[in-house]
């Protein structure tokens, strides 16, 4: 079952970027198990890639720091201010104040220090897209 | 360069203090074992290992761990392939990341890796002799091995303020 918003009826997908596949799948159980729906990237090349080709159906991005290729904020820095109204929640091991504020400078707007607790996953999810406000986004490039 | 007992001290402390507080978050208690006792817990186990390497500092973590804890820390669907390593590697990441959270306040940085065992090693790396810490639950659900060598004395570096973000595992920080 989809959760949907009450303007649109637009389904709520999570995208959820992590080269962990223990996280992708256990993060993807909680949340369907909430009612949301579940895309997954590897990396942050993937994670940006579908970004871009299926921003519409999207109302939260997870996404993890340490990865291959590209890391998440880097991922985050090449994207910013192109989806405003998409949230993104960065899911890491990391908790350095200064990647912190790199994140948050690049738009991110939550952190959870892995491991994490299923139930304030599904809390900070609910919470951040109840800050969405629209589906518009500034077109990509 | 040979780390002295009192630094090894300090160190053993930040180790132990890093490992048993992730695991606490999975209703594991650790001790700090004074020898290696190989004995683990019924059932089907996994290990995996990571090597570290900085300028400050060297060594490798193994994590082994039953089928039943990795189940239960990261429950997922039992009909998806994901293997057991994956699990193992997870929860070494995990401790790794608590790890450099710790040392960023003394100044200590450092990549680690999983691939291939082989990490590109700085000029200035630490070499000589190693220390090793044994960590172990009772039951024998999980046992850790840490070989770590490093030039940063922690007994003169008490005082330094980590870095480290006001939450800890699991803690939700809105940006």
């Amino acid at each position: 079952m989809s959760v949907r918003t009450e303007a649109g009826l637009r389904p709520k997908t999570v995208l959820v970027i992590d080269d962990s596949e223990t996280i992708r799948a256990h993060v993807a159980t909680v949340l369907r198990g909430a009612g949301y729906d579940v895309l997954e990237a590897s990396d942050g090349l993937m994670g940006a890639f579908t970004i871009r080709e299926r921003a519409a159906e999207l109302c939260l991005v997870i996404c993890d720091i340490n990865m291959p290729r590209l890391d998440g904020l880097e991922m985050l820095e090449i994207l910013r201010g192109q989806y405003p109204k998409l949230p993104i929640l960065m899911l890491t091991t990391e908790s350095r104040v200064d990647k912190v504020e790199r994140a948050k400078k690049a738009g991110a707007k939550a952190w959870i220090i892995k491991p994490f607790k299923p139930e304030l996953l599904v809390e900070a999810v609910t919470k951040l897209t109840a800050l969405q406000e629209a589906p518009s986004r500034i077109p990509t490039p | 360069m040979m780390m002295g007992d009192e630094q090894w001290t300090k160190w053993r402390l930040l180790l132990s203090q890093t490992a048993i507080e992730l695991f606490e978050h999975y209703g594991v208690t650790l001790h700090d074992e004074p020898r290696w006792t190989p004995v683990l817990g019924e059932g089907e186990h996994v290990a995996g290992s990571v090597y570290f390497c900085g300028d400050l500092i060297q060594g490798a973590l193994t994590v082994c761990a039953t089928r039943e804890l990795l189940g239960s820390a990261t429950p997922v669907a039992p009909e998806l392939p994901i293997p057991l390593s994956d699990f193992a590697r997870e929860i070494a990441n995990q401790i790794m990341g608590g790890l450099k959270s710790r040392l960023t306040g003394h100044g200590v940085d450092f990549s680690y890796a999983f691939a291939d065992p082989v990490v590109q090693q700085p000029e200035a790396a630490p070499g000589g002799d190693a220390r090793t810490l044994v960590l172990r639950s009772a039951g024998g659900e999980v046992a850790l091995m840490f070989v770590i060598t490093s030039n940063v004395d922690l007994a003169s570096a008490g005082d330094a303020v980590p870095q480290k973000a006001p939450q800890g595992p699991g803690g939700l920080i809105l940006l």
